[in-house]
């Protein structure tokens, strides 16, 4: 039963980081690859802020969204510029730039050996410690987040958006400053991916920058992909699968030998075989 | 999807309703000791975990098992070497499988096991040289210690005189542990003089970074790197005709091909004795260990304690900490085991090596 915690946990932070990148990609169609890189900023301002600022979990939190969206600020200014491939592009830079800053910035970040020994959220005098309370506290952020993506996409900004995503031209055309749409969702998508990334590094105690490279990002774009693009749901359900599927595929009876490699030719047959036959996502209402 | 997303809460139900009386009624009389190995087994260091289970089968080759108190089963579980990965196994074996004792190695795997293991207050022995790895009581490690690769490694370029040396590290936790180690020891020796330079894993061209050694002109380059750039390291060197020596802080280890530092010494972690080696390759056609010797000194650590109790029960967590410095003096195919408490490590004697004939030979000192 602990273990289905523990996995419920991932699968909660992996929730929010879907539908902070479903924002983005499924709503407003700017395909980022710079998600990791805001989920690693949150991490890392909640391990820095825990470890060696002695700030509380939930300030880190302002403290990670603060600085994400600063950030995203400016390069989103950068990024509006951008279409399409060029977009995705210009934000895998970004993500390889953070990813270098974590890793060579070793007086703070402490690069390649990390930051251990990150504490649990406390609210008053009461400490998350238990993987059963930490569990739910994931979950009122992960509906939060669920809500907030419904609120946004039923809104006139999300309708607005999702012109944007079908044509940008034609959109500005029709006087919206698309510019300015593009780096309000890149901002507000940046802030919400930093706050999984304070969970994250909480719950695992440990982080490096291992955790926050390129293929982090590539796999959060994976999981859009499979649950399918603009569909609230489909972030939790891709989240699911892509976080449970290799853990159920430890418990098939597969000879020793061979059973790691055999788990990774499954996964990767299984997500095949469903973008064969989904090639639009599991509830996906927009398609590439 | 309907029917996939059942199947999907159906596994995972039947995971969390498992059995568990069932399953202690399936294993014979003797008590059994859960030994999760959290290795490497797929990617680019899956020939770690491959080693390890060649390992295993020789050390339940050459121990009779029937003769034990104790039945010792290994799980396996890929780390895939991603502390998230690591984490989530590491659940898995403590709660599903119920395992006694967690082995893995490489510090930034290690690293994640640890509080975990610490809060689900499980036996953890880890074969990574950070010295964080054993905060809290159930955090061991079995590992040279990186103070002792570093001694040795001043005392070998002391010897030989080298004395102006620049080392290139490679920004991965493991070998930045390893370096470190050197790096403490070499600052506080007046006659060295050390400058470190880093690169990132990844990077393909040292030719600008070799030019620049070459330029400072020391009197050897100290390399801490890591598979593949040790090798595109060792080659581009080979390329720009340096000639100054190259040593390395264990990076030779790893080394594809091995002619690239034919004669150059290197210093690791203790190594595998002859006697051991000839074993090993009888028993697995293998002349490279890839660290084998030490996942067999792990399962001798593990039973040499476990048996040094009656077999009726399973001696508890804490008793069996307690026991470790029984370990003290333990002949194990790494040389003589030395329990330092203070440090949470079965220490053991770091080692000189050298590439002949693309073969690793320990070079005596």
């Amino acid at each position: 039963m602990e273990y289905l915690i523990n996995l419920a946990i991932l699968f909660g932070i992996y929730s929010m980081l879907a539908l902070s990148l479903n924002m983005l990609i499924g709503m407003g169609g700017l395909v980022s690859l710079a998600q990791a890189a805001f989920y690693g900023i949150g991490a890392y301002a909640t391990a820095i802020g825990m470890t060696s600022l002695g700030l509380g979990f939930f300030t880190t939190i302002i403290l990670g969204i603060v600085v994400n969206a600063i950030l995203a600020f400016v390069v989103g200014k950068i990024l509006a510029r951008f279409q399409g491939d060029y977009y995705a592009i210009v934000s895998a830079g970004l993500s390889i730039i953070v990813f270098s800053i974590l890793q060579n910035w070793k007086s703070v970040t402490h690069g390649p050996l990390g930051i251990f020994g990150i504490g649990k959220p406390e609210i008053g005098s009461y400490t998350f410690y238990s993987n059963t309370a930490f569990l739910g506290l994931v979950m009122v952020f992960t509906v939060a987040f669920y809500m907030l993506y419904q609120w946004i996409n039923k809104s006139s900004f999300g309708r607005v958006l999702k012109a944007l995503r079908e044509d940008e031209h034609l959109t500005h055309v029709m006087g919206y400053k698309t510019k300015q749409y593009k780096s309000v969702i890149f901002v507000l998508s940046a802030a919400l991916s930093g706050i999984a990334g304070a969970f994250f590094a909480s719950y695992i105690a440990f982080i490096d920058p291992s955790s926050f490279q390129l293929k982090e990002g590539i796999f959060l774009f994976t999981i859009i992909i499979v649950g399918g693009l603009s569909s609230a749901i489909g972030s939790v359900v891709g989240a699911l699968i892509l976080i449970s599927l290799p853990e159920v595929l430890r418990f098939v009876g597969l000879p020793y030998e061979t059973a790691a490699q055999l788990q990774q030719m499954i996964y990767g047959a299984m997500l095949l075989l469903m973008m064969i036959f989904k090639p639009q996502g599991l509830f996906g209402k927009y398609r590439m | 999807m309907k029917k996939f997303l059942l199947s999907l809460c159906m596994v995972l139900a039947l995971v969390a309703c498992k059995d568990e009386k069932k399953e202690e009624a399936q294993a014979d009389t003797k008590p059994v000791v859960k030994i999760g190995v959290l290795y490497p087994l797929s990617g680019d260091s899956a020939f770690f975990g491959d080693s390890a289970k060649k390992a295993a089968n020789l050390f339940f080759k050459e121990f009779d098992a029937t003769k034990f108190k104790y039945k010792y089963q290994l799980i396996w579980e890929d780390s895939q070497s991603s502390p998230v990965r690591a984490a989530m196994a590491t659940h898995k074996l403590i709660d599903y499988d119920h395992v006694d004792v967690i082995y893995d190695m490489h510090s930034g795997v290690s690293i994640a096991v640890s509080p975990i293991a610490n809060a689900k207050k499980t036996l953890h022995l880890a074969f990574a040289q950070d010295r964080a790895i054993s905060t809290g009581f159930y955090n061991w490690r079995v590992v040279t210690s990186t103070k002792k690769t570093g001694e040795k490694m001043l005392s070998a370029l002391k010897k030989r005189n080298l004395l102006n040396v620049i080392g290139v590290v490679e920004n991965i936790a493991g070998t930045m542990s390893l370096y470190g180690g050197f790096e403490n020891v070499a600052k506080q020796d007046k006659d060295m003089s050390l400058e470190t330079m880093s690169i990132n894993p990844g990077e393909r061209d040292f030719n600008l970074l070799l030019q620049k050694i070459q330029s400072k002109k020391p009197d050897a380059i100290v390399v801490s790197l890591h598979a593949p750039e040790i090798d595109i390291f060792m080659r581009q060197a080979r390329m720009n005709e340096i000639n100054i020596p190259i040593v390395g802080v264990q990076s030779f280890t790893f080394l594809k091909d091995k002619s690239l530092a034919e004669g150059s010494w290197y210093v690791d972690v203790a190594m595998a004795d002859k006697n051991f080696l000839e074993r090993y390759k009888a028993s697995s056609g293998d002349e490279i260990t890839n660290f084998a010797e030490n996942f067999y000194t792990l399962l001798q650590v593990t039973t040499t304690i476990y048996e040094s109790f009656d077999g009726k029960e399973k001696p508890t967590h804490e008793e069996f900490i307690a026991k470790i410095p029984v370990l003290n003096g333990v002949i194990s195919p790494i040389g003589k085991l030395v329990v330092d408490k203070e440090e949470q490590n079965v220490d053991s004697e770091a080692s000189i090596r050298s590439i002949k004939k693309g073969i690793v030979v320990a070079i005596e000192e």
